[in-house]
């Protein structure tokens, strides 16, 4: 079965369709989530949570991008709308710490390593994800598709429905900002 | 100086570690567990009632509000009627209302 086959038979719920269908993209959902959210657990949550939607809305897929370009986006928007939650819980935790309840919360700084990660760059990696988290929105999907997805400028413009040139110039301006922290970053520490 | 150029060497070796990353592989009982998530979420209106109501908070919930009806209803004060007024009713509904005792007799004396 080809592509538009498959969503043929998702279409009218044939379950061994959404069965290829998630095996042949799972990686690629959760490998997108991960690099957004950093988190093992919540990535899978958010996977699941795509191929759910996919499922539930697959009559809304018009066949106007390729099918990939659809996951991408709802895989991104998901992640991003979970960070968005957990950093409302998290300014919700530091009011609740000046009464002295859930420290714990706040505490939880992440230390992420991505599983893909060869050992003698664990380290380094570790450093830049702490750093890419500091971008924003739009520049953290633009860096992390392009660099730990693989993807073209061209394929990211059609994932954020953006065009070459913008994708381009957010791409500059991350690694800017990527710059700049870590070059303060390794100021302080050598301090 | 040379502890600048030292910093730009980490900064440009932090920027390249992430290239040529392997891609993360998803838990394969993904599938199982997406099936799992969308037969939860088909369950129907009345199920999903059913699982709220039994959930400990909720269900303790509603055995004290119940509780705390029925001890109000209990505790309430209630108007104490009298007797007299009981029979004054009762009188005026069947029209026995006379004003001295022989109408009484005279009512229940008559003859068939």
């Amino acid at each position: 079965m080809n592509e538009l086959e498959l969503i043929e038979h998702l279409k009218k719920g044939d379950e061994t369709a959404f069965k290829i269908i998630v095996d042949t993209w799972k990686d690629m959902v959760y490998n997108t989530s991960l690099v957004i959210v950093q988190n093992a657990e919540d990535a899978e949550d958010i996977a699941q949570e795509v191929f759910v939607q996919v499922y539930e809305s697959i009559h809304q897929f018009k066949g106007d991008s390729k099918f990939s370009t659809w996951l991408y986006r709802i895989a991104i928007t998901k992640s991003l709308d979970h960070l968005r939650k957990k950093k409302r819980k998290k300014r919700f935790a530091i009011i609740q710490s000046l009464f002295g309840v859930n420290e714990e919360e706040i505490r939880h700084e992440r230390n992420f390593q991505h599983p893909g990660i060869s050992l003698e760059n664990k380290e380094k990696a570790a450093t830049l994800f702490r750093a890419i988290n500091k971008l924003p929105d739009n520049q953290k999907t633009a860096f992390t598709l392009h660099k730990l997805e693989g993807l073209s400028y061209q394929e990211i413009a059609e994932i954020m429905e953006s065009t070459v040139s913008s994708v381009e110039s957010l791409m500059h301006r991350a690694k800017g900002n990527l710059k700049n922290i870590l070059t303060e970053y390794y100021k302080n520490s050598d301090e | 100086m040379k502890k600048e150029e030292n910093i730009e060497k980490k900064v440009a070796e932090t920027l390249t570690s992430i290239d040529h990353t392997k891609r993360a592989t998803a838990n394969p009982f993904l599938f199982t567990r997406i099936m799992a998530r969308l037969k939860e979420d088909q369950k129907s209106f009345w199920m999903r009632s059913l699982d709220f109501l039994n959930r400990p908070a909720i269900a303790i919930a509603a055995v004290l509000l119940i509780l705390l009806m029925n001890s109000f209803a209990f505790f309430q004060p209630t108007e104490a009627v009298t007797v007299q007024e009981d029979d004054q009713l009762f009188a005026t509904e069947y029209n026995l209302v006379s004003s001295t005792a022989d109408g009484f007799y005279q009512v229940n004396d008559e003859q068939p």
